[in-house]
């Protein structure tokens, strides 16, 4: 699926307005989200919101 | 032996908690960063407690903890992203549900005590943290603390939305969490980052109403302020174009020369106000984001209670920002002196033998994880 059916979908399937928003990454940025050694940035899978928090409370 | 501190990260690629185990042992510490509470990387912990007498009359000597909470033994615990143990290596297939379910409710009790155990010092204490996630939980507290925000509406009804949008004018869509979808086809990879709402975003109700989004007022803003509280000390960092334009959202421009980063002064005023928010969240540590308008007024956007800050000492140096987390996990205080650690940076860090050695056990794994994680949708 390309980044323009974000916003036109197959007939009967409709996206959220997140991935109608969401831009594409630069390859700086998928760099950091596929594993390069500096990890500390705020952006990607490994930032501030990491993906699973998982915190068990 | 001194009381150490424990970092409890479930990720082996965590590049914070490995600087933090790098600059507690240049410091002379024996600090401990278990991969596994289960592998026997960290000795069995022990709960006890009795009523003493027998009589229920409220004496006895409260919870006693061994193993990797020792009293004794364990200064500060930065429960920085715990997990619940979900690899049991030499369990049967058959047992693994109910191991990871009498584990999530064991570690649930034990962070429900929080402080029945000792007076060491947590950052943050897991359920501060666990409430510290929630956004509107962060804007209520702001609120309480007279801390000017932007207008929010968290919604999925359609109507609402567009209603918000044509009464503010420039609003701002962000999700509760970044996601990220992969062209199956070209490999391009396109994320959410906090983004100005377009008609295109409008036009389908179902679109709209398919989950909860957050849409927020858009600040005119002049910059945005990125500030690491550690204990009683604040660092502020100034993130701005060099061209005077505003991002709407800097993480987007990490890697961007046009993002200018230096080391600013918080006024008195407002770090009171701030503090009285991480009082109200129970937190001792955050990376809050702040946007400054064109007329000097800050509004406060969120608080990153386990958020990304050494990024920021490659960006403006010198921020010791490392050598006073470091600190404060020796110390187990709050109110920590910079001495209590030895002189240690994050590119230091980076730069070493250490890190590379580091590095290269666990990049595989990074590599892995990030190739099946709940944050990647394959299109």
């Amino acid at each position: 699926m390309s980044h323009d059916s974000a916003n036109h979908p197959a007939q009967d399937k409709v996206r959220p307005v997140g991935r109608i928003a969401a831009r594409e990454l630069s390859a700086e940025e998928v760099a950091i989200a596929g594993g390069v050694a500096n990890t500390t940035h705020a952006t990607g899978p490994n930032g501030d919101d990491p993906s699973d928090p998982d915190l068990a409370v | 032996m001194s009381k150490q501190p424990l970092i409890l990260s479930a990720r082996p690629y965590d590049v914070h908690a490995a600087a933090a185990m790098w600059g507690l042992r240049q410091s002379g510490l024996a600090p401990s960063w278990p991969s596994s509470l289960v592998d026997g990387s960290v000795p069995p912990v022990s709960l006890y407690c009795d009523d003493s007498d027998g009589e229920g009359s409220g004496g006895g000597a409260g919870w006693k903890a061994s193993g990797w909470l020792d009293d004794g033994a364990i200064g500060s615990i930065w429960f920085r992203r715990a997990h619940t143990p979900d690899v049991f290596p030499r369990a049967i297939d058959a047992d693994v549900p109910f191991l990871r379910t009498e584990w999530a409710r064991f570690l649930r009790n034990v962070y429900a005590l929080g402080d029945a155990f000792s007076d060491r010092l947590w950052v943050n204490r897991p359920a501060s943290a666990n409430r510290a996630e929630n956004k509107l939980a962060q804007l209520e507290a702001a609120r309480r603390c007279r801390l000017r925000f932007p207008a929010t509406l968290v919604s999925h009804d359609p109507d609402q939305i567009r209603r918000f949008v044509a009464r503010h004018g420039r609003v701002v869509y962000k999700p509760f969490v970044p996601h990220t979808w992969e062209d199956g086809a070209t490999g391009k990879r396109f994320g959410t980052f906090a983004r100005l709402v377009e008609p295109t975003m409008l036009a389908d109700d179902e679109s709209l109403s398919l989950c909860p989004g957050i849409y927020q007022v858009y600040v005119e803003k002049k910059y945005d302020l990125r500030i690491v509280a550690i204990g009683d000390r604040f660092f502020t960092v100034r993130l701005a174009s060099r061209s005077g334009a505003a991002f709407v959202d800097w993480r987007a421009y990490t890697f961007a020369p046009e993002l200018h980063v230096e080391v600013c002064a918080l006024p008195d005023r407002y770090r009171g106000k701030l503090e009285s928010l991480l009082r109200e969240l129970g937190l001792v540590f955050g990376c809050i984001d702040v946007a400054v308008d064109v007329d000097g007024d800050a509004h406060f956007l969120e608080v990153n209670q386990a958020g990304q800050f050494l990024f920021l000492e490659e960006l403006a140096p010198p921020l010791p920002l490392l050598r006073a987390m470091c600190a404060m996990l020796a110390c187990g205080r709050t109110d920590y002196s910079l001495e209590a650690a030895a002189d240690v940076s994050y590119p230091t860090y980076a730069a070493s033998e250490a890190h590379r050695a580091w590095w290269e056990g666990v990049r595989g794994q990074l590599e892995a994880d990030n190739r099946s994680g709940a944050w990647l949708s394959i299109e």
